[in-house]
């Protein structure tokens, strides 16, 4: 019996992105190729200013590209339309930021279960008792009732990953999530972002300056000045 | 349901932002309600008193400066046929007290309430030749008098001796025996108007042009109601003014409920961006921040509309001029402002939210 192959979660072909910042124009990207495969853990390293954030943001529907083609979960994410987009980012995706950026007005529990009744669309209440169930599970449990303010920089970034994986998203964008914490926090966000990888087989494409985190990687890309590359 | 939840949820987080919106909706609401009430009160300021002639010597907007004399009345009582009832002579003078101008009104007791339609409602009516005066309810409010007070007119010290309410007009008015003001103003039988009752089966404009056609140029005729009209023109004029002071105040809550949004969703566009990437639409995240705006709104208004009434509530009846108007707000008038209020808040929102929603998630995101 044959076996279909499982297309990649990500293809991207000659993307182009270019900023204008003031009469100055920025490449930011130029021509790059990429394919992910379902339940791989991908690193793109790099210096800062090099393209990594931008390359995030395009396979995570957040801006378009210039130029080329960037399909995500089936979704061609450079064409979609903003309704399309929406939709797309809700079932497919996760995102872990540099800075958290969580709701600053809500709980820990509350980030995650906006999340989840967003994805789910369910109720507020069954939204509520995953989202404590969730925190429980990443060891947050006690932290459910506190606002990000009241958390360390280590807790609300699990608190985001938490945030990222409720809903059960195929794919987690991550930009940077050890750039805003310390080395002993670092350690545990980055466990626990390749634990997910195990438990629930997600796929994972994280970005970072950090060539130290390429140990948690499966595959690495090096990106300087728009070119994608494998690293050494 | 889960927007309200996160509605309620995010203004409670943040108590003090959301006690400054409300405060700024608060004034915005009295003052449009307090506007609506007093144009409202300036709308009803001009009623009439029936179809009874009044004879004028001179401009009815000042009637205070005529002379008219028993001769001429009785002329005209003569030119209306055998129409006329009464003729009731009447000293006319304004008199300012403080900053506040009443009319003197000064007639034959016997007419007061036959004819003039007084009613008494307390103290008794003064002695005709005594320093006495009765007062209407609209000097008692604005100048603050009160029976048995002693206060001073023309130079003279007079007794406060009746509350008074005079049906058919807004005026605020001192009353007095039309022998006492004769001997105060020495009139020397002279007066400023006088008023024709009209039997109640005579044509009233037959015997006005009767009336008119015997003048020869000593006096002028109109109707009371047409004359009361007249004099408050002025206040039809302010009237149009509050009305544009309403229409005004409408804007102000909108452009206002429509900054306060802008300020607040500028000020956390970061987090309308994390909503986007979390996949919330655009339209959710507008209905998100009107319903807060609503919200903030309605409190706002609730606690202005409570605020106005009280207000009002406080000084019942106010002075203009001599008119005295009583500000008053029904139930229409709350839900209108209600309606406004919401309305207006929600608007504002919505224009903001959806242009703040239009910026691309990756741009709401790195704004912070």
């Amino acid at each position: 019996m044959p076996v279909t192959p499982t297309p990649p979660i990500v293809e991207a072909h000659g993307v182009e992105k270019t900023y204008r910042r003031g009469r100055t124009e920025v490449a930011a990207l130029r021509g790059i190729d990429l394919s992910i495969e379902p339940g791989e853990v991908l690193f793109v390293v790099g210096p800062s200013g090099g393209g990594k954030s931008t390359l995030l943001n395009l396979v995570g529907g957040l801006d378009r590209p210039d130029r080329g083609k960037i399909v995500v979960a089936g979704t061609d994410v450079s064409v979609a339309s903003e309704r399309a987009l929406d939709r797309f980012r809700r079932r497919h995706l996760g995102f872990v930021f540099q800075f958290f950026n969580l709701l600053g007005t809500l709980t820990a529990r509350d980030n995650v279960a906006v999340a989840l009744a967003a994805r789910r669309g369910c109720s507020w209440a069954d939204a509520r008792a995953e989202a404590n169930r969730l925190l429980d599970e990443l060891g947050l449990g006690a932290r459910a009732d506190h606002r990000p303010a009241e958390l360390s920089g280590g807790e609300q970034q699990r608190v985001a990953i938490a945030r990222a994986v409720a809903g059960e998203p195929a794919l987690i964008l991550a930009d940077e999530p050890t750039g805003n914490i310390d080395s002993a926090a670092t350690a545990a966000v980055m466990s626990l972002l390749v634990t997910l990888k195990e438990t629930r087989g997600v796929t994972l494409l994280i970005v970072t300056h950090d060539y130290s985190l390429r140990r948690y990687a499966g595959r690495v890309l090096e990106m300087v000045d728009g070119h994608l590359t494998a690293s050494g | 349901m889960t927007t309200l939840r996160l509605v309620f949820a995010d203004l409670a987080a943040d108590r003090v932002r959301s006690l400054v919106a409300v405060a700024a909706i608060v004034p915005i609401v009295v003052a449009h309600l307090v506007l609506v009430a007093v144009a409202g009160a300036l709308a009803d300021a001009p009623s009439g008193a029936g179809r009874s002639l009044v004879l004028l010597s001179t401009n009815p907007l000042d009637p205070s400066t005529g002379r008219l004399d028993d001769a001429t009345v009785s002329d005209a009582v003569d030119a209306a046929g055998g129409n006329v009832v009464s003729a009731t002579p009447i000293i006319f003078k304004p008199v300012k007290v403080g900053e506040t101008i009443f009319q003197l009104r000064a007639a034959p007791m016997s007419s007061w309430e036959e004819v003039l339609g007084l009613t008494l409602l307390e103290g008794h009516l003064p002695d005709a030749q005594a320093d006495e005066i009765v007062i209407t309810e609209g000097v008692a409010s604005a100048a603050g008098w009160r029976t048995d007070d002693v206060v001073e007119i023309f130079g003279t010290r007079f007794t406060v001796t009746a509350l008074v309410r005079a049906p058919g007009t807004k005026f605020a008015s001192l009353w007095m025996s039309l022998q006492r003001a004769d001997r105060l103003f020495e009139a020397d039988g002279t007066f400023q108007m006088a008023s024709l009752e009209l039997d109640p089966t005579a044509d009233p404009d037959a015997v006005r042009q009767s009336v008119a056609s015997a003048a020869a140029g000593r006096y002028s005729v109109y109707f009371e109601d047409e004359l009361t009209e007249l004099q408050a023109a002025g206040l039809q004029a302010a009237s149009d003014l509050s009305i544009l002071g309403t229409i005004i105040g409408v804007a102000v809550l909108a452009f206002g409920s429509f900054n306060l949004t802008a300020i607040a969703l500028t000020e956390r566009a970061p987090d309308l961006g994390v909503a986007r990437v979390l996949g919330v639409p655009r339209t959710a995240l507008t209905a998100f921040a009107a319903i807060r705006s609503m919200i903030l709104g309605l409190v706002g208004y609730l606690v202005g509309a409570t605020g106005a009434v009280l207000l009002m509530s406080r000084q019942g009846t106010t002075t203009l001029r001599s008119f005295v108007l009583s500000p008053r707000l029904d139930a229409a008038d709350l839900a209108l402002a209600a309606a406004v209020t919401a309305g207006a808040a929600l608007a504002g929102a919505w224009l903001a939210a959806w242009r703040a929603g239009s910026r691309p998630p990756r741009a709401l995101v790195e704004s912070r």
